[in-house]
């Protein structure tokens, strides 16, 4: 049986680690991960303070746009979609490199997923959970949200099945209970260790809801067996959604006839930039936590520039879409198609265009570099312009081609709101507040892979 | 079979001379861009896929490296095919011909697509020396290579087949045509599966191959879904777009090749997507090949497709055309790899 060190753990087991006890590496390990759960530090508080105090800011501009009306908001004829559905496309992107780093990447057995896949399935929930509330914010009336969902009802309605946005209710919420479920999975059998924890047994509701989530999982051969089974028929069901979910948001764009959006790549380039702005948004949250709760042994800077070149990957391909898109444009000859992209190059939002250019572009060339992709300062560095370059993707598909489409009659610019502006920050708010809550009650990564990484070697 | 290298000059010289007899008797057809197509795709897929695996330094297509990096030299041979299409004046079967503009004329249409060939074929040959070798540069022309791979399946795409129906669009069909390239290359690993069983048991122990044949054909089968996917993302958007220069594409194929179209998605889906669901199926080497040779026909079937109602394919030169085509391919096939084993 090969065994090593927490210490040359992660190194990624070369030759030269020397040989230690099994048990007491694995002991180890438990100990170190379970160290996040437990008595929160004082940068915790502050951080958690910060996040509550932006879902505070969202809930009151919510609330207020409630109140008085849409009208409050900066989205006006014919910008008719704002901020609201630039943040929805963008948080739905953010969820999808849980998918991927999960069920692809576990189907491809690249090892390199187990330093990441708690933490990416984790964001993936909590980032459709943000991405589920921009519907409802959008809605005039929000409180008929459920006119959503097919259902019997006395005006013997029935929804549009043939609506692109009906699609989505499907397959977002697909979406979201997959990953809970697969991220569930995965979790069992470290809840079911936490029990054993002394800070949790000290606890009284701690340990009851760990018993309750633990499922009654005793660690028999006959429950591993089972569950290597149902893990693995889980990454085959999910792996499809990566695909799927942001193809259909894609085409709440594409199967409109709006230049810009009335576009056949849509669907892969929607895919690609999703795992894209999903792998920068991993990059922005591990390192941090790398970080503060030590686990500079478990994660490496090897698994990290593998997730940079993950980046650089997606970020060719998003670079590719980029200049078909416009290169077609020119070559069609269709005006409304080509005054869309020289519009967008220097009219009214070419900051926007441009800082998109730079930020997906730009910033991945960087990492052709080797130092570059293996200094952490630099992947922390590169993984905030490529959010900012993602959220100002959806900006341009969606506003810039609203403002100017066939009839300079209907041109019309959008300012977003100071509402609309505080709820961005609300969902980002949201978002860190579920994720803090998440690295304190439950391992931050998967105590039974890395164990497993023990016993059989890598 | 030994190839020597007097046979594939002697192959490549015949079969070319043949075609370009064929292409200036019969004027009127297009029949070349038929082989052309098919070939351009199985000529630069397999080499794509080994480029995937030495990226990601995957150690699932071990078996299959010296195989697939066989084909590198039909790259040659389809620039060749192209020279004698462009020679015999069939360009002018483009109708934009009649309205040349600065990216569609004549001169600069020819001009690029062989540079891009010549280019592919030559970066396919460094890298695929850099590949067997194990050289320390491996990665760095693998990505060369991708890079050159699918900056040509696009330029294909979008000039010998979009560029037949001026001035309609779509812009995944560049990605489309890569995308299918690669699939084509999986078929062609799946035939050889079979084809070369013997020699991979040799020199790879049963159960190291039988593994890399089970990974190499969950990739055939993860493509099949991806050919289904991108299938339907570019029809899905034109049909409910429903903008008559835009639709006019798909309809005027629908009312006169509907048969076809139906059987090109058994032919590259539903077919391999519900066999190779089996394990079983999947770890067979006498049930993959013929899966390879029919994905094989569907991309043919899927070609013609496409180009069928613009370039009045003759129904004797087409195929004829593509048998010595075939011959080409299976001779560099066999010379390459003797080449490479010979060290």
């Amino acid at each position: 049986m090969s065994s090593r060190t927490t210490e040359t753990f992660a190194a990624g087991g070369h030759a030269h680690e020397h040989v230690s006890d099994p048990k007491a590496v694995k002991d180890q390990i438990e100990q170190d991960i379970y160290a996040s759960v437990g008595k929160p530090g004082r940068l915790f508080w502050i951080a958690l303070a910060l996040s509550l105090g932006a879902v505070g800011i969202g809930a009151v501009c919510w609330a207020y746009q409630i109140y008085t009306g849409l009208g409050v908001a900066g989205i006006t004829n014919p910008v008719g979609w704002g901020v609201y559905i630039v943040d929805f496309v963008f948080w739905v992107g953010i969820a999808h490199s849980g998918t991927l780093i999960s069920a692809i990447l576990f189907l491809f057995r690249a090892k390199f997923r187990s330093k990441f896949n708690r933490a990416a399935e984790a964001m993936t929930v909590f980032a459709v959970l943000t991405a589920g509330l921009f519907p409802l914010v959008h809605l005039g009336r929000v409180w008929f949200f459920y006119w959503l969902f097919p259902y019997p009802n006395q005006r013997l309605l029935w929804i549009n099945f043939r609506s692109p946005l009906i699609w989505d209710v499907f397959a977002v919420s697909t979406y979201l209970t997959v990953s809970v479920v697969f991220w569930y999975i995965g979790l069992v059998p470290d809840i079911s260790l936490a029990r054993r924890l002394k800070q949790v047994k000290e606890g009284k509701i701690a340990r009851v809801l760990y018993g309750i989530f633990s499922g009654g999982w005793s660690g028999s051969f006959k429950e591993w067996q089972h569950y290597g089974q149902l893990y693995k028929y889980m990454a085959a069901l999910a792996a499809p959604l990566v695909l799927s979910v942001h193809s259909v948001v894609s085409w709440d764009f594409a199967m409109g006839v709006v230049y810009g959006w009335h576009t056949t790549i849509f669907a892969p380039y929607f895919v690609a930039g999703a795992i894209f702005s999903g792998c920068a948004m991993v990059l922005t949250l591990v390192i941090p936590m790398r970080k503060i709760y030590r686990l500079e042994k478990y994660i490496s800077i090897d698994d990290l520039e593998k997730l940079a070149k993950l980046l650089m990957f997606t970020g060719l391909i998003v670079g590719y879409a980029y200049i078909i898109e416009l290169a077609l444009a020119v070559y069609s000859g269709n005006v409304y198609e080509y005054e869309q992209f020289m519009y967008r190059m220097g009219g009214d939002y070419a900051w926007a265009y441009w800082t998109m250019m730079i930020c997906n572009i730009g910033t991945p060339l960087l990492l052709f570099f080797r130092k570059l992709r293996r200094s952490i300062a630099f992947l922390f560095a590169i993984s905030i312009p490529v959010n900012i370059g993602m959220w100002f993707e959806r900006f341009n598909i969606i506003i810039i081609s609203l403002a100017k489409d066939f009839d300079p009659y209907a041109f019309g610019l959008y300012t977003p709101s100071l509402i609309e502006l505080g709820i961005t920050l609300g969902s980002f708010g949201w978002f860190f507040t579920y994720y803090l809550g998440f690295t304190r009650t439950l391992p931050v990564l998967s105590v039974t892979e890395l164990k497993e990484e023990v016993e059989h070697g890598r | 079979m030994q190839i020597s290298r007097t046979i594939l000059i002697g192959a490549y010289a015949g079969c070319a001379l043949l075609i370009a007899i064929l292409e200036w008797t019969f004027a009127e057809s297009g029949s070349l861009m038929y082989s052309m197509l098919f070939f351009v795709a199985l000529s630069q897929g397999p080499l794509a896929i080994v480029a995937a695996a030495d990226i990601s330094r995957s150690d699932w297509l071990r078996a299959y490296r010296r195989e697939l990096l066989s084909v590198r030299h039909m790259i040659l041979f389809v620039t060749l095919l192209f020279a004698i299409f462009a020679a015999s004046g069939k360009v002018s079967l483009y109708g934009w011909t009649k309205h040349p503009n600065a990216w569609l004329n004549p001169q600069f249409f020819i001009i690029r697509n062989i540079v891009l060939l010549l280019l592919a074929w030559l970066v396919a040959n460094r890298f695929a020396r850099e590949s067997l070798n194990d050289g320390p540069r491996k990665t760095t022309w693998a990505i060369f290579w991708v890079i050159t791979f699918v900056a040509s399946q696009t330029i294909v795409a979008f000039d010998w087949v979009m560029s037949l129906d001026y001035p309609w669009i779509s812009t995944l069909f560049g990605a489309y045509f890569f995308v299918e390239a690669f699939y084509a290359g999986l078929a062609l690993a799946a035939i050889m599966t079979y084809f070369n069983h013997h020699n991979f048991v040799e020199e790879f122990s049963e159960k190291t191959f039988q593994k890399s044949q089970m990974d190499m054909m969950t990739m055939f089968f993860g493509f099949s879904i991806f050919w289904g996917y991108q299938f339907f993302s570019q029809y899905i958007v034109i049909w409910y777009g429903n903008i008559p220069e835009e639709v006019a594409y798909i309809q005027y194929r629908l009312n006169e090749y509907s048969a076809l179209l139906y059987l090109v998605i058994l032919m590259l889906f539903l077919v391999p997507f519900v066999l190779m669901l089996s394990r079983k199926i999947k770890a067979n080497p006498r049930l993959v090949m013929p899966l390879g040779f029919w994905v094989w026909g569907g991309i043919l079937l899927e070609r013609y497709f496409m180009i069928g109602p613009h370039l009045n394919l003759h129904p004797l030169i087409a195929p004829v055309e593509l048998i010595l085509a075939a011959l080409v391919f299976l001779v560099t096939l066999l010379y390459t790899r003797r080449a490479a084993l010979a060290g």
